[in-house]
């Protein structure tokens, strides 16, 4: 596990959207640790605040969305710098030169009335000044090369003339342009049929090797993670419930929501039948009070009904938020 | 097949879709005026007995060759003599003012019209896309509050009310515009011609006219502008763009501003049509001497070769401002000018 080199440091980050019923509480009291050259998986059924986590530290959160506390400290300058409280002028000299988002709606994630060569000249262009376009242009051949695209053709196509599955890799390519030190990759295989998943993952493994950039995936599916992740951090109705090694998350999951994940993937448990998690992800307007996974736990205490368990480092590098692992 | 030819294909075949549409409209006049029963040419026929005491063959040689139609002939020939005409400009002579081609009166009266619908049409787009961006990115606010009412309001006025409103209160209640000195295009003591002093005259002339137009279309581009804003801010790629960190106003403009603005050209073109219209009510309520004040003027006369033309020539316009809308949308959405993969 890498040492104290850390990236990108969470601490009890909480974020609500206004909706017409009352406060969503979609991140609750998140803290998480990203370290240089890792890939972190984030993990969780669709709802559980993932995107608004990403969303949050780029600061890209809409309108009704408002951050209540907790800091976000970037470490890829030397000094730490707390990105929830830098300005709207400030935060972008970040975007994309620091931390760079491929987020899930890659389908429509360029211009439709611009090339594609223009969304790479206009990005470098943003963050690097007045710069030679013939150069952007050979980077960004040689990484269409290594998400494994036809850079010329791409480089002169508009959106529409590119399927789902290479948007998705063009966006990979222009994510990496200016070599941030974290990607945060939002879905990036859903929406996709399965051939084009597998060249997805294809591409990010010679992407991790060549690159060794720090990323966070987030996905809701195991198989990908574990494919893909050096460590796995388990969401769950706004907050993190297990955090670990993929080996040890996978092979020895400790939180009760983590075994029922697990034992709802049928690859993973091998011939054993599957059974889902019964019951439904809670309504974030109105959480349960204590554990929020207990209604749904099948080792739910007094304790869970009454008090929401912290996430606590029960074994170095890993972190759970239960009561059967937090003795006091 | 390259990107230029696709693009010259696109244009193409908008072009021959309004060329279609030139020969359906002159063909429906054409059978108008020929097989309609009580046609003009009956019609006119009818008059000139009863008002002069002619006799029919008199008032039937004398109407066909203010028509330019002879109807001895097999009908096929008639069509095609008179789509040849049409061709060449030929839409027959005037019943009232004897014996002055149609497309000479046209030919002096459309301009103006053209000159002034135009103009409100590029005031009143430009200045209602610029408005409604601002409305969208403001929304809720004061401002956003006031200009939707406003506009609103405006929109529900019918063009000719605000224009006698113009007179009543500018002209007769405060005095404040002499409307009488501003009928016809320009004023009949200045040299038409290149000189500033005609070129101040005609816009003095035009300016209500054109502000009427332009206040009763702002609302409906500002307020359609205010919605595409609003859903393209929506839009995926509007945040991807944040995320790189793109400026704020590259965004604005080449972003939401340049996507926004795409749906709009539809209603350009329906709006074009729309407008052409309107100006028969405005022109008479101004006195502008526009195509609009002559056609009205020839229904009043019963001028029927004047009135036929006038309306060929306005569906006409309307078609060829369609098809400027259509390129420009085109050049606009590579969604529609490049094909698929
Ligand atoms: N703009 C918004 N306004 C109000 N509520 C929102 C908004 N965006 C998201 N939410 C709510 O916040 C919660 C978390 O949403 P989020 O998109 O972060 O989940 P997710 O884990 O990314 O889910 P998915 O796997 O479906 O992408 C959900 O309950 C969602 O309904
Ligand atoms: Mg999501």
């Amino acid at each position: 596990m890498p040492g104290e080199n850390l990236i990108l440091s969470i601490r009890n980050l909480n974020v609500v959207y206004w909706a017409r019923r009352g406060w969503v509480k979609a991140v609750r009291n998140v803290s998480l640790d990203i370290y240089r050259g890792e890939v972190l998986g984030l993990v969780g059924e669709s709802g559980s605040g993932k995107t608004t986590l990403a969303l949050t530290v780029m600061k890209l959160l809409p309108t009704n969305a408002k951050i209540l506390s907790g800091s976000i400290l970037y470490y890829g300058l030397g000094k730490a710098v707390d990105l929830a409280k830098l300005s709207e002028k400030e935060i972008r000299k970040y975007r994309w030169k620091e931390i760079a988002l491929a987020f899930q709606g890659a389908m429509n994630a360029f211009n439709p009335v611009m090339r594609i060569k223009d969304h790479f000249i206009e990005t470098a262009k943003a963050h690097l000044g007045h710069v030679d376009e013939e150069e952007v242009l050979k980077e960004a051949r040689e990484l269409l090369k290594l998400v494994l695209l036809e850079p010329d053709r791409v480089l002169r196509s508009f959106p529409h003339q590119l399927s789902g599955g290479m948007k998705q890799r063009t966006l990979l390519a222009l994510a990496l342009l200016l070599r941030p030190k974290l990607i945060i990759l939002d879905e990036p295989t859903s929406a996709l049929d399965v051939v084009s998943q597998k060249v997805i993952l294809e591409t990010l493994r010679n992407i991790k090797r060549e690159f060794s950039t720090t990323m966070i995936l987030i996905t809701h599916d195991l198989s990908i993670a574990a494919e893909l992740t050096d460590r796995v951090a388990i969401m769950y109705a706004g907050k993190i419930m297990e955090v670990g090694g993929v080996e040890d998350i996978f092979y020895d999951p400790m939180h009760p929501y983590t075994r029922g994940l697990l034992k709802a993937v049928p690859v993973l448990k091998g011939t054993k039948e599957v059974e889902s998690i019964p019951g439904s992800p809670p309504d974030l307007i109105d959480l349960p009070p204590g554990c929020a996974f207990h209604p749904r736990c099948p080792y739910a205490m007094e304790r869970c009904r009454r008090e929401d368990p912290p996430l606590v480092e029960v074994k170095p590098g890993r972190f759970v938020a239960c009561w059967l692992y937090t003795k006091r | 097949m390259g990107v230029t030819s696709i693009l010259r294909s696109y244009i193409f075949l908008r072009g021959v879709r309004a060329i279609v549409t030139v020969f359906v409209a002159i063909t429906f006049t054409f059978f108008l005026i020929r097989l309609m029963p009580g046609n003009p040419i009956d019609v006119y026929i009818a008059t000139l007995m009863g008002a002069s005491g002619m006799s029919y063959q008199d008032a039937k040689n004398l109407a066909l060759a203010l028509f330019s139609i002879n109807l001895d002939e097999p009908l096929w020939l008639q069509y095609l003599k008179y789509i040849w005409n049409v061709l060449h400009g030929d839409l027959g002579k005037s019943i009232v003012s004897v014996g002055t081609p149609v497309i000479k009166i046209i030919a002096t009266f459309l301009p103006w019209t053209v000159f002034t619908v135009s103009t409100a049409l590029i005031i009143s787009f430009s200045l209602g896309i610029l408005i409604g961006m601002v409305m969208a990115y403001r929304r809720g606010g004061k401002l956003d509050t006031v200009l939707t009412l406003t506009f609103s309001i405006l929109s529900a006025i019918p063009n000719f009310i605000v224009g006698l409103l113009f007179i009543v209160f500018l002209g007769v209640q405060w005095k404040l515009v002499p409307f009488s000195m501003l009928r016809g295009a320009y004023s009949p003591y200045v040299e038409p011609g290149f000189t500033l002093e005609f070129i101040i005259d005609v816009l003095k002339h035009a300016f209500f006219p054109i502000l009427t137009y332009v206040l009763t279309t702002i609302g409906s581009w500002a307020l359609l502008m205010k919605s595409s804003t609003i859903a393209t801010l929506g839009e995926d790629f509007v945040l991807l763009a944040r995320a790189r960190g793109l400026p704020e106003r590259r965004i604005t403009i080449n972003y939401v501003g340049r996507n926004a603005i795409l749906p709009l050209f539809t209603n350009l073109a329906i709006s074009i049509g729309f407008i052409f219209g309107g100006s028969v009510l405005i022109e008479s309520v101004f006195v502008y001497r526009g195509i609009g004040l002559r056609l009205l003027q020839a229904i009043y006369q019963r001028d029927y070769t004047v009135m036929q033309g006038i309306f060929l020539i306005i569906t006409i316009a309307v078609i060829l401002a369609n098809y400027i809308a259509d390129i420009l949308y085109g050049v606009l959405d590579p969604r529609i000018r490049v094909g698929g993969r």
